[in-house]
Order: C-alpha cells, then sequence, then structure tokens
C-alpha cells in the first residue's frame, strides 16, 4: 500500500482512535479470546485426549491365585475360608484376585457390602451380626498380611468392620488395563473374617453366608 | 494482519487504495474496472457470508440460550448407556438441581478428580444433609448404565447434575477435533484476520461481506466463551460375585456315664458321677457344676477342693468326680444337682450335663438320675 494513502484512509474515524488501529484493535479481541480458548485446552488436552473408539472391559477372578473366570452372578467364587467351625476369637483367611481380561482397559475396583444371609432356624444372636472383617491387597493372605501398614480396602489396623459394610471410603482400588495379547496384573484381595473374642456364648451351631460383590468400573 | 482485498489491489491500479489517489473520471473507470473482474466472485463470497450470518445468528442464540438455561454439550468416551446412547455420542445436557431429577433420568454427576459419569437413575434418596443443612436439593443418587449388568458400586451425593436433554451418536470426535487446540488456534487467527478485514477503512465494500465477517467475529467470540464440550464416561462395570459360608462350632459336652448317691456315716452326703470327656477337649476343661436348690436356674461352678475330687482317667476314658463335705451337708434329706460342662479356650461353654441326687436323711443309700 502506498504510504501517502495511510494517513487518509486512518482519517476515516472522525473522533479517537486511526479507523485502521480500531480494526486492528477489533481483530485483536477475537485473538485474544480465542488464544485464551485456545490455550485452556492445550492445557485440558491432557484428561480430553478424544478418544472416542469403542473400549472393552471385563474382569475374571480367582480365588486361587490360578485358575480365573467370571463370577458374574450368586453363588459366583467361594472362597476357600477354612470351613472348619468358629468360636470367640477365630480368624480365617481367604484370597480373591480379580484381574482385567486380554484387550480390556484399566479400571478399580469397589468391595461392596456383603449380603448376608443367618442359618433359616437361627435366633438372636446370629451369626451374621457378629462377624467382621477386613481386606487388604496383598497375595499372601494369612495374619502376617494384616500387620505393619498393608493397603487397606476394608477397616484398618484397629477397625474391624460389619459384613454389611463395604470398602472404605475415598479409597481405591487399581486394577490394570490388559494387554492385546495377555490380561491384566491381578489384584489380590486377602479377606480377614473374624468371630470377635468376647462373642456371645449363644452363638453356637448358628451359621452365615455372606455374599460380596466385588465391582469393577472402567477407568474409560 | 492485512486485510485480503488490499493485498492483491495494491500491485493494480484499480486497487481501492491507489483509486483515491485518482482524479473522479479516472476512479469511476477503475470502479467499473474493478467490480467487472470482482464482482462474480464479491457476490459469491457475499452469499457464503450471508449464509455464514444466518449460521451465525443462530449458533450465538443457542450459545446465548446455553448460558442462560445452563445447557451444555457432552461427549461420551465410553458405551455402557448404549443402544441408547452409544460412544462416540454427543448430547445437549442441562444443569437442574437433584432434587428435580426422577428415576429413568440420563443423568452427568461429576467426580472429584475422574472424568464425570453418565448413566441412568435407578434411585433417588433425600441426603441426610438435605435436611439439616442449608442445601436442601442435595440427593443421593444411585446409577446405572443401561448396557451394565449392575449399578455403579457408589452412590453418588450430589447437588446438581447434567440432565441429558437429548443425544446425538457418531458426532463427538468431530466436535472433539473442533476443540482441537490446534484447530481453535487457526480458527482464531482466520477470524481474527476477518474481523480486521471487515472493520479496515474503504470507501465501499459489499455491505452483505462486510456484516457477515462481523457476525462471524462475533460468533467467533460467543462461541469461544461459551461453555466448552466436555467428555463424559458411561463407564463400564463387571460384577464378581463371591460366596463364603461361615458356621459357629457347637462346644461339645462331657457325657455323665453313671451316678450314684448315699449318705455315708461320718461323711454325710455324697454324690459320685463318672462321665467321658468330649472329644478335643482335656480333663482340665471340665467345669462342675452343683446346685443347691435342686433346679437347673441355680447352678453354679465349683472348683475341685476337698469338697470336689475328681480321679481318672479310668479304663475306657472314665473319670470319677465325688461332689461330698460342705457343698452337701445341708441338703440330707433333700435332692441336689451336681453336674460337668466344658469351657472352650474361646470362652464359650457347653451346654450342661447333670445329674438330680436324692440324699437320704439317715445314713443309707439314696438315688440318683441322669438328666
Amino acid at each position: 500500500m502506498p504510504a501517502h494513502a495511510a494517513p487518509r484512509a486512518g482519517r476515516v474515524g472522525r473522533r479517537g482512535l486511526p479507523r485502521r488501529v480500531r480494526a486492528l484493535l477489533a481483530g485483536g479481541l477475537v485473538l485474544g479470546v480465542g488464544a485464551t480458548a485456545t490455550l485452556a485446552a492445550w492445557v485440558d488436552s491432557e484428561n480430553a485426549a478424544g478418544s472416542f473408539t469403542a473400549t472393552v472391559f471385563d474382569t475374571e477372578a480367582s480365588v486361587n491365585g490360578t485358575t480365573y473366570a467370571d463370577y458374574p452372578t450368586a453363588p459366583g467364587a467361594t472362597i476357600a475360608f477354612d470351613t472348619s467351625g468358629m468360636s470367640a476369637g477365630s480368624v480365617r483367611y481367604g484370597l480373591l484376585s480379580v484381574r482385567t481380561k486380554t484387550n480390556s482397559v484399566a479400571g478399580s475396583l469397589t468391595i461392596q457390602a456383603a449380603t448376608v444371609t443367618n442359618g433359616t432356624t437361627d435366633t438372636a444372636p446370629l451369626l451374621g451380626d457378629a462377624l467382621r472383617y477386613r481386606v487388604v491387597r496383598s497375595a499372601t493372605c494369612t495374619a502376617a498380611a494384616f500387620t505393619g501398614t498393608p493397603t487397606w480396602v476394608v477397616g484398618g489396623a484397629t477397625d474391624v468392620r460389619a459384613l454389611n459394610t463395604g470398602q472404605n471410603a475415598s479409597t481405591t482400588v487399581a486394577l490394570a488395563a490388559a494387554t492385546t495379547t495377555a490380561p491384566g496384573a491381578a489384584t489380590p484381595l486377602c479377606f480377614e473374617v473374624t468371630l470377635p473374642t468376647g462373642a456371645s456364648n449363644g452363638l453356637q451351631g448358628k451359621s452365615a453366608t455372606a455374599v460380596w460383590t466385588v465391582t469393577s468400573t472402567s477407568a474409560q | 494482519m492485512m486485510p485480503p482485498d488490499a493485498v492483491s489491489a495494491d500491485p493494480s491500479p484499480t486497487g481501492v487504495a491507489s483509486a483515491h489517489m485518482k482524479p473522479p473520471a479516472a476512479n469511476r473507470a477503475g470502479r467499473a474496472g474493478r467490480a467487472g473482474r470482482a464482482g462474480r466472485a464479491g457476490r459469491a463470497a457475499d452469499s457464503i457470508l450471508t449464509l455464514l450470518a444466518v449460521g451465525g445468528s443462530l449458533c450465538i442464540v443457542l450459545v446465548l440460550l446455553a448460558v442462560v438455561f445452563h445447557v451444555s454439550i457432552i461427549m461420551f468416551k465410553t458405551g455402557s448407556m448404549s443402544p441408547t446412547i452409544p460412544a462416540g455420542s454427543i448430547a445437549l445436557v442441562q444443569e437442574v438441581p437433584a432434587d428435580a431429577v426422577a428415576v429413568g433420568d440420563v443423568v452427568t454427576v461429576d467426580r472429584p478428580g475422574m472424568l464425570p459419569v453418565t448413566h441412568r437413575v435407578t434411585s433417588v434418596a433425600e441426603d441426610a444433609s438435605s435436611t439439616t443443612s442449608a442445601n436442601t436439593h442435595a440427593r443421593t443418587l444411585t446409577l446405572k448404565g443401561d448396557a451394565n449388568r449392575t449399578e455403579d458400586p457408589a452412590p453418588y451425593t450430589v447437588d446438581s447434575v447434567k440432565r441429558v436433554i437429548f443425544s446425538v451418536s457418531g458426532i463427538a470426535p468431530l466436535v472433539a477435533q473442533a476443540s482441537d487446540p490446534v484447530v481453535l488456534g487457526t480458527t482464531t487467527v482466520v477470524m481474527a484476520a476477518v474481523v480486521t478485514w471487515a472493520f479496515w477503512p474503504r470507501r465501499r465494500r459489499a455491505k452483505a461481506a462486510g456484516s457477515a465477517a462481523l457476525v462471524a467475529g462475533l460468533v467467533a467470540v460467543t462461541v469461544s466463551l461459551a461453555p466448552p464440550p466436555t467428555e463424559t464416561l458411561a463407564a463400564w462395570t463387571d460384577p464378581v460375585v463371591t460366596t463364603a459360608p461361615f458356621a459357629a462350632k457347637v462346644i461339645p459336652a462331657p457325657t455323665i456315664t453313671g451316678c450314684s448317691a448315699a449318705n455315708v456315716l461320718l461323711v454325710g452326703g455324697r454324690v459320685t458321677i463318672t462321665w467321658i470327656l468330649p472329644a478335643g477337649h482335656a480333663a482340665s476343661d471340665i467345669v462342675y457344676l452343683w446346685s443347691s436348690n435342686g433346679q437347673a436356674s441355680g447352678v453354679q461352678a465349683v472348683p475341685l477342693s476337698s469338697s470336689v475330687v475328681t480321679t481318672g482317667p479310668a479304663a475306657g476314658g472314665v473319670y470319677t468326680t465325688t461332689f461330698q463335705g460342705a457343698l452337701l451337708s445341708n441338703l440330707l434329706g433333700g435332692q441336689v444337682l451336681v453336674g460337668v460342662r466344658t469351657l472352650d479356650t474361646s470362652s464359650w461353654i457347653s451346654s450342661d450335663r447333670l445329674a438330680r441326687a436324692s440324699l437320704p436323711a439317715l445314713v443309707g443309700t439314696g438315688s440318683c438320675t441322669i438328666l
């Protein structure tokens, strides 16, 4: 553009800034707002990876750590607790491992409050009310797993829970993603079921069945 | 940024800026020449821009409505709401207080530190906090993905949710692409250029093109101020069910095999029982019982002493326990209960095993019955 043309065209706006400057500023406004939005999108792009491909989420469980199967409905897997009769102070340990199947995305699991069924002819006191439990994340499932500072999933060092309570609040148990050729790494859950010391003498001969549902939720 | 037409016009004598400097006649001629060459292209551009402007105005209205009525767009990354809302769908959602939600609604709830989840409401419960705190809108919602076998593991306590108004499948990738920083940045630069061009001082210019460009600029500003589309999960759930039976044992009681009672010269009352141990227990686990009133309700434990003496085991594991002396001195001519029970290491006790003895008032043999 010829230099001598500029003053004339720039003078079109009679008051204030020359019109060209204002045109540039108007463009600048759009640029500024747009840049802000772009920056926000840029910062946000970490979790907005924008993948909309169909994902697979599928889990399986094992009570011995080696043989895995689907247990979507009751009775499902039977945890290998010592089934001999309990008395006050008895403690039982049992393992449940959960993993994602081949191709599955990662997730997290939640142990839900057990549904407890007492013996049909039992009257109070009921065994199902007296039993307490804790769960840690550990492949070794003995008393040793509950000492020190294990990863608590249900309960804590001095906190044993009734069967009809679920996983500790704000506790997340991760389930590793699988690969296209192999299942994900297992998440071992060690259950400790206790009939506390001092439990009523009237519990003798009573029975109870706990049905736990471990619900896994996909991370994607 | 130089307006595009100014750049193209510069080398040409018929360009707008150069035309200013020519005498009126030359100017008119230049104008005619320019209109001849650029007219068709300009008209085409005009119609396109007008079309864009109409769409843009609609856009602005929608954005304003969205802001006023808290409506926004969510994009589904996963498909547990299929077949209603498959992965890759977008949905128009409106933020509503949680107490306005009904069972069957599809809602998006925020989760701290995670992508929000969008599932169908299966139950609505008044939250404890809604009756005590200032926020009466809080509700505890149970959600379930249509394609999931189980409900979400934990209910959500929320003040407000985004309720799905309608959804369109398959276009989330496109919308997401529009939110891509590169696309956004490019659009920004282009729009800024268009706006600057629209305002650039010129004597004459296609009016429609100018206003359309302005509208386009306005749209760009408004749209970038609108809430951006957010992603949501319709997360999959997969249950594992485990069943664990538990039983409490019964503490076994000893078995009384025989009993006898007598009033013995110089000794007084004496009751002797024979019994055998229950499986898994030692003689030290046995507690001796005695009831002075002859009733089961009066049974109490008595320690081994000169009044309670146990010998054994004899052949067949038989123990013999003798109750006598002070325990029975006042009971001659009456009835007495004696017996045994097992005390487990768990401190649980077995049922009582008792025998009822009748002691004669005079020296002689009484009777004894195992109960």
